[in-house]
């Protein structure tokens, strides 16, 4: 037992944090960068990296090769751009961040004095809003981050909020609920002889797939509550297109910041309709309940780190010890 | 083959009574085909062994003796003397090694009895479809780990003493979850010294219903947060979404009775909350405390008392989901069910299981022992109509 290895492999680096899925967690692990390794350098660059429990989150321990002699001839132990555990079941949110206001626009700009750890595609939550109540408390994908500045909703409401915020606080939300396929806020429903529902994120759904959409009086169109529906199309990563004719449906509306509390619109999947899952050739199980979660370790993307820099090739080997005594 | 009676009843009682000065539980989990006589002779050596002795009948042990116990049904035990054993349906003991006979498809427990005490038991599951026999041993006088969870998300009380412990010193933590196949997911956890791997299928299971079942956020409150504390309408709204969408309740009525203080109980469904809650659910118009039923011993130890159609059940492992409310605060998540709302599915049959590798394996000095469990289960709403999270914040 002692001294097992749990997991071995390899990846081609994008430049990006790679994150590594390792079973039954890890107590240690060793990256080495081939593609360095495999040429000569002129300048030291990272060829070796080593982390153990113990270490804090984000260090590393670094190898650096840095000569024709192809030898590795620097060792250096730096505290960050490294390693850090990953355990996607815990608490998935960051600190919060003041906000110091959006705009009332189908697709809110919040003005927030840090962006860090933000970006385009991140799902955000705001919270204790003055001004904007009723966009409180719902989680949203951002785009067009500009740096220290602002983001905007990623995808449109079915109206304005009908206010703009003057104060209040944002969260990243890191990880999503662990389970698949999970429920959704909708931001629109389309009237039209097959609506078609607009999430406030992406879905993840697929074709053929049943949903039950919960839509309270205050959003307007309550002809939708509670009907249950197959999903024909996704036009979108936020959208799905249902057989439901809601031509004749009262429009929907977001609810104004006066009707706080209420209860949101949700798309919420419940099944598999067999029959358009064939007819469509899909997957007859793309509802099925998946547990998502992972634990792990992230590995900071770049020359010098761990997760390599673009076109590098990475092995590494993942292990776990019988105790740590780190005192 | 007989039915309960006094004495039996008056032996079982006194479990309560029984202090126990050591924690010993012998590993110990099978998975076969059921062979009644083999079974039998290793759970007797082991309850044996279990006792330091190397028989029954030995170590001070005066006549004891190994009684079978069935139910359909896992509240059993009932230490009321007007309703003995209610649940019973079957009793049957054996001496030595010769047993007379165990039904499938039963809860069954097997006691270690000893003068009038009952020193340890063993629970069996026999599942009649597919024929095999499953074990967990159990020591009814064991304390549980500080940390865990006493009473369970589920409510239900069975397998609450499911632990390994043998030369704690030895033992270490190990590990996790990500074992992925294609179509499943196994979970697989370690904790140091003490495993309970009840407890983790029921946070997989409560992981499950917070992301997936629909939602109400509580209304009727006036705390200024969306969603607001839990109100008596709250509670009204969603007995009355779960009974048109036809959902079954769990729990029978109690009847009222002629005592001070009671109230009779509607029948109710489940609902399933974080123990953070009871000081609100206290706050609730109609709450009916479990002190306050026409007979508490109806209720579960679990439980909390009820409003209207929903008996609350509350555990420290109850869903929260953080920073979730307007305000920013934490949101409680209720899972309020009917009857078959959800399912856990055993794939391939394959529930918790227990691994215990003994020193010996470890190397030549046998110095590493370990101990955990996987299970390869996956929990399922099987009709989003019969379940419904009700949300709310603390007053």
């Amino acid at each position: 037992m002692d001294g097992t290895i749990l997991q071995q492999g390899r990846f081609t680096s994008d430049g990006t944090n790679k994150v590594l899925a390792i079973r039954s967690d890890v107590d240690w692990i060793r990256v080495y960068n081939t593609t360095i390794a495999a040429a000569n350098q002129t300048t030291a660059v990272g060829v070796e990296y080593y982390w153990q429990r113990g270490f804090g989150d984000g260090a590393k321990w670094s190898y650096f090769k840095s000569n024709a002699a192809n030898a590795a001839n620097l060792s250096q132990y730096i505290t960050s751009n490294g390693f850090s555990l990953l355990d996607t079941s815990l608490n998935p949110l960051s600190a919060a961040v003041a906000v110091s206001g959006a705009t009332n626009a189908t697709q809110p700009v919040v003005s927030t004095a840090s962006t860090a750890g933000l970006a385009a595609g991140d799902i955000v939550r705001l919270s204790s809003l003055t001004g904007q109540e009723n966009l409180a408390g719902i989680d949203f994908q951002i785009d067009t981050v500009v740096a220290n500045t602002s983001f905007r909703w990623a995808y449109a409401l079915a109206t304005a909020p009908g206010a703009a915020a003057t104060a209040g606080n944002w969260r990243k939300v890191k990880y999503d609920p662990i389970y698949y396929p999970r429920r959704r806020f909708i931001g629109n429903i389309s009237a039209a002889g097959n609506a078609i529902v607009s999430c406030t994120a992406d879905h993840g759904l697929s074709v053929g797939q049943e949903v039950r959409i919960v839509v309270p009086a205050e959003y307007g169109m309550v002809q939708m509550n509670n009907i249950l529906a197959t999903i024909t199309a996704v036009p979108a990563a936020n959208q799905l297109t249902l057989n439901v004719d809601s031509s004749a449906f009262t429009a929907f509306q977001f609810p104004l910041p006066g009707v706080v509390p209420f209860s949101p619109a949700l798309v919420v999947p419940v099944g598999e309709n067999t029959a358009q899952a064939i007819s469509s050739s899909v997957n007859l199980l793309a509802d099925a309940t998946e547990n998502q979660a992972i634990l792990g370790m992230e590995l900071v993307g770049g020359a010098n780190n761990p997760g390599g820099a673009n076109n590098d090739v990475m092995y590494y080997v993942a292990g776990k010890s019988f105790a740590v005594n780190n005192e | 083959m007989f039915f309960l009676s006094n004495t039996f009843y008056n032996t079982i009682s006194n479990y309560q009574n029984i202090v126990c000065n050591w924690f010993k539980i012998i590993s110990f989990n099978m998975r076969v085909k059921f062979d009644k006589h083999r079974t039998l002779s290793m759970l007797v050596n082991k309850i044996g062994q279990n006792y330091f002795c190397s028989s029954i009948g030995f170590d001070g042990f005066y006549s004891p003796c190994i009684y079978v116990f069935m139910s359909r049904f896992r509240r059993f035990l009932c230490n009321v003397a007007s309703k003995p054993f209610n649940k019973a349906i079957k009793w049957f003991s054996f001496y030595g090694r010769r047993l007379y006979g165990i039904f499938i498809d039963a809860y069954t427990v097997l006691f270690l009895k000893s003068l009038s005490k009952i020193k340890t038991a063993i629970s069996i599951y026999v599942a009649s479809a597919i024929n095999i026999l499953l074990f967990h041993i159990y020591n009814i006088t064991g304390k549980q780990k500080e940390d865990q969870d006493p009473q369970r998300l589920s409510g239900l009380e069975f397998n609450k003493f499911v632990k390994l412990c043998d030369s704690p010193n030895l033992f270490e933590r190990l590990g996790g979850r990500n074992n992925k196949t294609p179509r499943q997911k196994w979970s697989v956890g370690f904790t140091p010294k003490v495993t309970d791997s009840r407890q983790t299928e029921d946070q997989l299971t409560r992981d499950m219903l917070a992301s997936t079942a629909s939602f109400i956020n509580c209304v009727g409150g006036v705390n200024g947060d969306n969603p607001t504390e839990l109100t008596r309408s709250d509670v009204d709204e969603v007995v009355r979404q779960l009974l048109g969408n036809n959902a079954y309740t769990i729990l029978d009525n109690i009847e009222g009775e002629d005592k001070f203080g009671t109230a009779p109980v509607r029948d109710a469904y489940f609902a399933l909350c974080n123990t953070d809650l009871t000081k609100e659910l206290d706050s609730v118009a109609g709450f009916i405390q479990k002190n306050q039923y026409p007979s508490p011993m109806d209720a579960l130890r679990s439980e909390w008392g009820a409003v209207g159609n929903l008996r609350f059940l509350v555990s420290s492992i109850g869903s929260v989901s953080p920073n979730a409310s307007a305000n920013g605060s934490d949101v409680y998540n209720i899972f309020c069910v009917g009857m078959e709302a959800y399912a856990c599915i055993e794939q391939d049959g394959y529930s918790a299981s227990f691994i215990y590798r003994p020193p010996i394996y470890d190397g030549p000095l046998a110095l590493n022992a370990s101990v955990g469990f996987k299970f390869a289960e996956v929990p399922r709403i099987t009709n989003d109509l019969w379940v419904l999270n009700l949300r709310c914040t603390l007053s």
